[in-house]
């Protein structure tokens, strides 16, 4: 038996397709409906998931890649005792053992991990749709103390880039919020999304957070990705990875972004932003 | 109040390069990145509430790496030598160490395999409330008041200490050490134990992520690189 978990619809999505693809007697964990599974157990949050998963004694669990889902599928391995491993990309059982692919250093290289069982995966995010079944729900209430009190919530926005078709992103070299107000109206022109670099998002907060690019941001893969003083931090190519042509623009063309460009443009982000987007406006005037 | 920082020495990937196939890790070593905002939280948490800061490293335990974390103001250093440990070996060895402490704090993931999940094994395996992924932290009579960085959610959470926490790399700036302190450092204790480990995992290779670029250097005049850029855009859309 596999068991599928995850506190989020797209996490669950994402968790379903990777479960599917290693065996078809899978039960869910979830606190939405969802037809990914035959049969799921519908609970109330990390605290009943924690209790839920480790009382099945499973002996995989895939889960989904969340801030939220990490904690508790990293406890359910511990209470387990079992193998662990998050950012799964593809996984298959090989006799006693699963095989797992995954990013390691910063998402510099991907590695093929084998995981003793028990074992606990988290999945990357994937734009998979997986098969559906009639599906049987249970309802349940687990007695349940959690020891941290939550005092307050607050939800954010969230953009999904993954259907972006050009996506113009920005890093620390587009120098400030004027060079970012350029990348958008670019991003505009272009019918494209605006995204950005952890140090713009979370860091600096240039753009929102739902904007972030990368190995703890969004893994996108666009017609175009446009990258805009963006440096190349192996954390941020693990996003834009699969994007079809990367025209990066860069004052140093030794920067580790080259590397991953189809075109480096060597010059200062802010100067080229301003003149592609003249160039384009010009265009459209005709 | 007895603080305790968990880091990691990982090797550097910004210096790894793959070359036909194959990945060379024998680069240079560092603190990974996230241990040094785990490391500087403990700092400015004894500031506050006084009492020590212990740091504590599992799996390779590199000496300058390990002066590194010292410098930055850590009270003393265990250095547990340990090979081949996965994420739940780390977690059980840092349990051992670590009971009786007050707060522990680390890193929302390392830099090399970024798990995060050894935070809240560590907190399973002790009984402790683990907040993971905290952006800004208040310790003050025997609680601890986070918020959580949860991406599309934020969350405010309290727990009594004992607690274990994780924190993002934006919860403050570390510290660059002083010279006067990279000279101190080497008179603080480090205490270098040993211990066999059974690994739950095996790396069984490494590949570089394949992606053909063409890799093409446009320089020269900002209006004909903005032509250029233009052309591949109308091929490509």
């Amino acid at each position: 038996m596999i068991v599928v978990f995850s506190l989020d619809r797209d996490g669950f999505r994402s968790a379903s397709f990777i479960a599917q693809s290693i065996g078809r007697d899978l039960v869910g964990i979830s606190t939405e409906v969802s037809n990914y599974v035959p049969q799921l157990r519908l609970i109330g949050g990390e605290e009943e998931a924690v209790e839920a998963l480790s009382s099945m004694r499973p002996q995989l669990v895939v889960s989904g890649g969340s801030r939220k889902d990490l904690g508790v599928a990293a406890r359910v391995a511990a209470r387990l005792r079992a193998s662990f491993s998050s950012n799964v990309l593809a996984a298959k059982l090989q006799g006693q053992r699963l095989e797992v692919e995954r990013p390691a250093y910063g998402g510099k290289v991907k590695a093929s991990v084998s995981l003793e069982l028990p074992a606990v995966i988290c999945v990357s995010g994937n734009d998979s749709s997986p098969d559906t079944f009639p599906v049987q729900v249970n309802r349940e209430h687990l007695p349940v103390r959690s020891k941290i009190r939550v005092l307050e919530r607050r939800v954010r926005d969230s953009t999904d880039l993954r259907s972006a078709k050009v996506i113009v992103s920005v890093g620390r070299g587009i120098g400030g919020k004027e060079g970012v107000e350029l990348a958008s109206q670019l991003a505009q022109v272009l019918g494209g999304a605006l995204a950005g670099s952890r140090a713009v998002t979370a860091e600096l907060g240039w753009l929102p957070p739902d904007r972030q690019i990368g190995i703890s941001g969004q893994r996108v893969k666009p017609d175009v990705y446009l990258a805009l003083g963006i440096s190349g931090q192996p954390q941020h190519v693990f996003g834009m990875r699969e994007s079809k042509v990367v025209v990066a623009v860069n004052k140093d063309r030794n920067a580790p972004i080259a590397e991953e460009a189809d075109y480096l443009v060597v010059a200062d982000a802010l100067t080229f932003a301003s003149e592609l987007l003249r160039a384009l406006k010009n265009e459209l005037r005709r | 109040m007895r603080v305790v920082a968990a880091f990691k020495v990982v090797a550097d990937e910004s210096m790894i390069k793959v070359v036909g196939g194959t990945v060379n890790l024998a680069v240079p070593k560092k603190l990974s990145d996230y241990d040094r905002n785990a490391i500087e939280q403990a700092l400015r948490v004894r500031e506050e509430n006084g009492g020590s800061v212990i740091g504590i490293t599992v799996g390779e335990t590199d000496r300058r790496v390990i002066r590194e974390a010292l410098a930055m103001g850590l009270d003393e250093v265990i250095a547990v030598e340990a090979q081949g440990v996965d994420a739940l070996a780390t977690a059980e060895v840092l349990a051992e160490e670590i009971k009786g402490s007050d707060l522990i704090i680390m890193g929302e993931s390392s830099t090399d395999a970024g798990n995060s999940a050894v935070p809240s094994m560590v907190g399973e395996i002790l009984g402790l409330p683990s907040l993971t992924f905290v952006r800004s932290i208040r310790v003050s009579q025997g609680k601890v008041l986070a918020e959580r960085d949860l991406g599309n959610e934020l969350e405010v959470v309290e727990a009594d200490l004992p607690a274990v926490i994780s924190v993002t790399g934006e919860i403050n700036s570390p510290r660059l050490p002083k010279i006067k302190q990279v000279i101190e450092s080497s008179k603080k204790p480090v205490k270098v134990k040993r211990v066999e480990v059974k690994s739950r995992i095996e790396v069984k290779s490494l590949q570089s992520f394949q992606t053909k670029r063409k890799r093409v250097v446009l320089e020269g005049d900002v209006r004909d690189q903005v032509r250029e850029v233009l052309q591949l855009l109308r091929g490509s859309l």
